[in-house]
């Protein structure tokens, strides 16, 4: 049995700390969510880990602070999220990896193994994708998934991935929740804190529960993590704003956004823009556009399996592969 | 955030200044033209040039050993402080404060500090100062990774935290206390992560893009005068010389490759081939901007090494404590 493990330090640190009141997840904290993932995992089962050793030295304290022998991945950590798409390349094979960072670092490691068996806890900002899962669960979890002993359709989804092309001879891109195109002229601090700058989004989910574009496109319609769809979205042109929807663009921000469209994505439907903007994925500005260049955006179900830690342990408890030894009824009586 | 051209091009200035200067006064000490250490700023400009440009003369920064940068981009001219690094009686401390110890109150420059952590502290009491009079100005202190370790850091933290104050602590971490590496000399990655334990929000900052460093100093200033207090920005930046000079004591501390990579990342060539996109700033008038700063370092020098040493009577004139 393999697990991988990858833990990103630079997850949950950016500008919306100040800008939104976003959480903190300092690298101690992140240090400590893998201690609790890997005493509860070592507790049933002794897997093969392997593992990202991150600029921050995360996974490699907490081995360390359990005496767990771990195999290092063959990867020189720059603190960049190269780290995490270079190890997500490196584990490919294993049973299961764990994710540690937010949609960013997930994403990063999706460009690393698309199709990916991943449980993702959420140590970043907005997490539409990656679930607020408590480590110890999820290191459970991680046993009864890597045995492969449980029905994976039952506690798992394949996930969707925006699929990213541009006209001129960029490499190609992805997103696991959104791509968005903006009217600033500067990748910056990466966030996005300004919804008058929006120009487009294509997003694989539209949850109205959810933080960031999901949640903005959950104001208008629903679109399930495992629906085969998506949605595409247009805004803030004059005089053609269909509607106004108050809501959460950011952990602690609620604004008002100006919406022009809103509108189901088929898989493999291509939707085009123009620039000149900035386009950012996932929640991080990271592309420019310029007035004569295009991006296209398809959404498909080829992306990584994302495991369900809840629906997991609920089926193992069904199956009775949590009850020790031999077990007999418990009357309720 | 939309920011004007004026506004971008006012960024771009600063950091050519800073770059200009500091390249020509490492030329100097290297021919052994200037006494005394100088600690160079060249890799660091976005920092400084996206912190000032949002500040008056009536905002107050405390600086570093460090500190050339700080004062050019809170508008020091090239003249007096070339003066002063000579040691000079035209320069901005009569030539009796050199590198280290270069400070203009008129443009709200408290001070370069030779020792390591000693900004915060004063920092607090100018934002002390700042708050008690009712003022909508803001502090500035500047610091190393290295001295986030110091006491007096900590300290001011927690002060400042505590008042409320009107301060941002700007964390320049360029990876090395001196010749240190990080990792050697603290057991944290962020220096940013210290900020929770003072109650203040913290925050990674790419020290490398001028306009991630306005963004985040943009939001901390709003924090400031919202009288909500002092925020913590750790900018991740890199020394492109050494620590001391141009190459230093030839110590192999750090690698070429090291270097290289960070070079790629050079603040002010990226700033360029942006600006350049957006049909901001042309390659001519880039190069016609380099060219007239270039000359204007170059009067520098010339007033500098054309003005008088002081004179030995007024050895203990400006003399405090």
């Amino acid at each position: 049995m393999q697990i991988g493990i990858i833990a990103n330090p630079n997850a949950g640190k950016d500008i919306r700390r100040l800008t939104a009141g976003a959480s903190v997840s300092s690298t101690e904290e992140k240090v400590a969510v893998v201690r609790r993932f890997l005493a509860a995992l070592c507790s049933s089962c002794c897997p093969d880990i392997h593992y990202l050793d991150d600029s921050g030295g995360i996974v490699r304290s907490a081995l360390r602070s359990l005496g767990i022998q771990g195999q290092e991945l063959d990867v020189q950590s720059e603190g960049l999220s190269t780290d995490s798409e270079c190890a997500a390349d490196k584990l490919r094979g294993v049973d299961l990896v764990v994710s540690l960072g937010g949609d960013g670092t997930n994403r990063a490691i999706t460009k690393g193994w698309r199709d990916i068996p991943l449980i993702a806890l959420s140590t970043g900002t907005n997490n539409a994708w990656a679930s607020m899962t408590e480590a110890t669960s999820a290191g459970i979890a991680a046993g009864h998934i890597a045995r492969k002993h449980l029905d994976e359709q039952a506690i798992s989804v394949k996930s969707k991935v925006v699929h990213v092309s541009f006209d001129d001879n960029r490499n190609d891109s992805l997103a696991l929740v959104d791509v968005v195109g903006t009217h600033d002229k500067f990748t910056g601090a990466r966030a996005i804190v300004d919804p008058e700058q929006y120009a487009f989004a294509v997003v694989t989910q539209a949850d109205a529960a959810k933080i960031g574009m999901v949640g903005v496109a959950g104001a208008c319609m629903q679109v399930r993590a495992d629906e085969k769809r998506g949605a595409a979205l247009t805004f803030n042109v004059e005089n053609e704003t269909s509607r106004t929807v108050r809501t959460a663009i950011a952990p602690g921000l609620v604004r008002d956004v100006r919406i022009v469209s809103c509108e189901e994505l088929r898989f493999n439907q291509c939707k085009s823009f123009s620039g000149p903007m900035v386009v950012a994925f996932d929640g991080e500005r990271e592309e420019y556009l310029a007035k004569d260049q295009t991006v296209n955006c398809v959404v498909k179900q080829d992306g990584p399996r994302l495991f369900d830690v809840s629906a997991t342990l609920r089926e193992a408890s069904r199956l009775g592969l949590l009850t020790i030894g031999r077990s007999r009824e418990v009357s309720s009586a | 955030m939309d920011l004007s051209d004026s506004t971008l091009l006012d960024i771009h200035r600063r950091m050519v200044r800073i770059r200009t200067f500091e390249t020509e006064a490492g030329k100097l000490a290297e021919a052994g033209k200037i006494p005394g250490a100088l600690h160079l700023y060249v890799g660091q400009e976005a920092i400084a040039a996206g912190v000032m440009s949002q500040l008056s003369n009536q905002d107050w920064i405390t600086s570093t050993h460090r500190g050339h940068g700080h004062l050019i981009a809170k508008g020091g001219e090239f003249g007096p402080m070339f003066a002063e690094l000579y040691g000079r009686a035209t320069g901005y401390c009569k030539g009796k404060g050199g590198s280290m110890h270069i400070s203009n109150m008129d443009l709200g420059m408290l001070g370069a500090n030779g020792i390591v952590g000693a900004g915060p502290p004063i920092a607090v009491g100018a934002a002390f100062t700042l708050k008690y009079r009712e003022s909508d100005n803001v502090t500035v202190t500047f610091f190393g990774d290295g001295a986030s370790n110091e006491g007096s850091f900590h300290e001011a933290a927690n002060m400042a935290s505590l008042y409320k104050l009107p301060l941002l602590f700007v964390c320049e971490n360029n990876g090395y206390g001196e010749y240190t590496p990080q990792e050697s000399h603290q057991a944290i990655l962020d220096v940013a992560d210290r900020a929770s334990g003072y109650g203040m929000p913290g925050v990674v900052v790419d020290g490398m893009d001028a306009i991630a460093v306005y963004e985040s100093v943009h939001a901390a200033i709003a924090r400031a005068k919202s009288g909500s207090g002092p925020t913590l920005l750790e900018c991740k930046t890199y020394r492109f010389f050494d620590h001391v000079g141009v190459r230093g004591m030839g110590l192999a501390y750090r690698t070429d490759e090291e270097l290289a990579e960070w070079q790629k990342r050079d603040p002010i060539h990226m700033f360029e081939a942006r600006l350049q996109e957006l049909g901001v700033l042309s390659a001519d008038q880039a190069k016609a901007i380099h060219e007239e700063i270039l000359s204007a370092v170059q009067r520098g020098i010339e007033f500098a090494e054309s003005s008088p040493m002081p004179d030995p009577a007024t050895l203990l004139e400006d003399v405090y404590a």
